[in-house]
């Protein structure tokens, strides 16, 4: 802030929920009693609201809103991010996501019968759902060299079915393939894909036939959803803030990569991947390049591309 | 100083549903209404019973801006202050009531259900973004549009900022009372106004627009005056005719 100036700051949010849990409360209450919860304001409950409270607490006057797009939110921040960047509207932007539990999505996800009765088992063929999290993560993007860069975002629409992805997987290929376009990365160059992975059993399959048509089956990938849960709208940015971690583990050569925890019982029905066991890692010797899967009801698609140089 | 080429535009309010409805109320404005959504008579009646009020307005004024090969071919970006509020009121009194959800309410209380509807029906597989931002939701959704089309390589965009009176559990808050849509199809280039805009001191903005930004911008567009300033609580922008 004190170095480019509060009006070159742009915060760019994406939330799914925003302050759905306190609004619950609210309505509750109103119904209890005749009157809101005093302490509610509309505003809480607004998608905006997450981007104007982030402001308003960093000091930032660039622009600001909030994405929200179901599970692409805040990897759709990031992508906007960048783009504000390249467009010189601000020299730094807070971007990412954050979600909280509530009973309207855990509800609403059980309407859709999407939750799983036990913890998510991605791409097993025994996976029953989804496991609901919470959290947020944020980056601050500058154009400055070196350091892990975001190279690369794409971003498609599935234009197929408000609940359901497309099952050929169409629009997440195109946004992982514009990703590595954008980032002018070959896909055998890639080291590294988080998976957007929920364990439900139409995410996966369509997930996984998109992945093999571009990478085959030798790509090293994951899901981390199984550590977490799935953070919904911030997911993107929780996920992406995995993979930036991971790529500063980079030591002498070999990348430690996230592991993808399940039962190991592959489904058949489905392209094999070669998912990531624990303790894994991989020889990368030049610079590496690992992409971020996140895909959102309502055929929402974005894939994101982050770049390393070797550790000195 | 950004600057966008406006290649066309349209808009609806009840009672206002033509180019000339809104040439002549940009004129002489008069009071809008609340009540009433477009008929969508170019989608199949299914699909229609699926769109609530606001997927109306927007998917009305989305295919009324766009040349029939556009609605499929445009990166887009919905834009909507409160969004489905009323369906996420209501969701949120069935909890309190310990009522079951259904899959149908909650999917389609979601922030991008009207990009989702859009491009379903338009069968368009462009990037897709649904955006709010408070008062300000207006200018940031043209300034995420001319960031989707650095995302896109250049083209034109389609942006469409829509909203409805809050629901009656909310009517003590903030809202703008009126149920409205305006599309814009905007490009870096091409024929059209060229519109620059930039940021605006605190004290150059007014006090309480009338209307909502979106329609107070095209109501100045179609009219002679060189400039306008728009926001709300000391941010907003200075929007110039180039």
């Amino acid at each position: 802030m004190d170095v480019v100036g509060p009006e070159r700051v742009a915060v760019v949010m994406g939330t799914s929920t925003s302050g759905a849990a306190e609004a619950e409360y609210a309505i509750a209450h109103d119904l209890r009693t005749g009157a809101l919860a005093p302490e509610f304001d509309c505003v809480q409950l607004e998608h905006g609201g997450l981007t104007q409270f982030l402001a308003a607490c960093t000091g930032a006057r660039g622009p600001a809103y909030t994405l929200s797009t179901a599970c692409s939110s805040a990897a759709k921040a990031l992508a906007s991010a960048r783009a504000l960047l390249a467009l010189d509207l601000c020299d730094a932007v807070v971007a990412g996501g954050a979600d909280s539990l509530c009973g309207l999505t855990a509800n609403g996800f059980h309407a859709l019968q999407a939750i799983a009765d036990e913890p998510s088992n991605p791409f097993s063929v025994n996976r029953k759902g989804l496991t609901l999290g919470e959290g947020a993560a944020a980056f601050l993007l500058t154009r400055d060299a070196g350091g892990i860069q975001l190279v690369g975002a794409g971003e498609a629409s599935d234009a197929f079915h408000m609940s359901a992805p497309e099952p050929e997987g169409t629009g997440a290929e195109t946004a992982m393939r514009a990703a590595l376009e954008d980032a002018g990365v070959a896909p055998g160059e890639l080291s590294y894909l988080n998976l957007h992975g929920t364990g439900t059993p139409l995410n996966d399959a369509m997930e996984s036939r998109a992945v093999h048509k571009i990478f085959g089956g030798d790509i090293a990938c994951s899901s981390t959803k199984p550590l977490v849960g799935h953070t919904l709208g911030a997911s993107g940015a929780v996920e992406l803030g995995f993979c930036w971690v991971m790529l500063t583990r980079w030591r002498d050569g070999l990348l430690p990569l996230l592991p993808h925890r399940w039962d190991g019982l592959a489904d058949p029905a489905l392209p094999s991947l070669r998912f990531v066991r624990v303790g894994e890692q991989l020889k990368v010797a030049t610079r590496a390049f690992v992409m971020s899967n996140s895909f959102g009801f309502g055929g929402n698609n974005c894939a994101l591309l982050l770049a390393a140089e070797p550790p000195c | 100083m950004l600057s966008v080429v406006v290649r066309r535009w349209a808009a609806w309010t009840p009672g206002l549903e033509r180019l000339d409805d809104w040439e002549r109320w940009c004129r002489v404005p008069t009071a809008l209404g609340a009540e009433g959504a477009p008929a969508l008579p170019f989608l199949p009646p299914l699909f229609r019973r699926r769109c609530s009020r606001l997927s109306r307005l927007m998917l009305h004024a989305a295919y009324a801006a766009c040349e029939p090969d556009d609605v499929s071919a445009l990166p887009a970006v919905f834009a909507s202050r409160f969004g489905e509020l009323g369906l996420t009121v209501s969701l949120l009194e069935s909890l309190a009531r310990k009522e079951p959800l259904t899959a149908s309410g909650f999917t389609h209380s979601v922030h991008n259900t009207q990009i989702g509807l859009f491009s379903i029906a338009a069968k368009n597989r462009r990037m897709a973004s649904a955006l709010a931002a408070g008062a300000e939701t207006f200018p940031y959704a043209v300034i995420e549009a001319l960031a989707s089309i650095e995302r896109a390589g250049g083209g034109p965009a389609l942006v469409v900022i829509g909203d409805e009176p809050l629901p009656a559990a909310l009517e003590a808050f903030e809202g703008d009372g009126i149920a409205y849509a305006l599309a814009l199809v905007i490009a870096r280039a091409g024929d059209g106004p060229r519109v620059r805009f930039a940021p605006a001191a605190a004290a150059e903005i007014p006090a309480e627009p009338r209307w909502p930004q979106a329609l107070e911008f095209l109501r100045w567009l179609l009219s002679d005056e060189p400039s306008i300033t728009l926001g709300a609580s000391g941010r907003g922008f200075t929007w110039t005719r180039a």
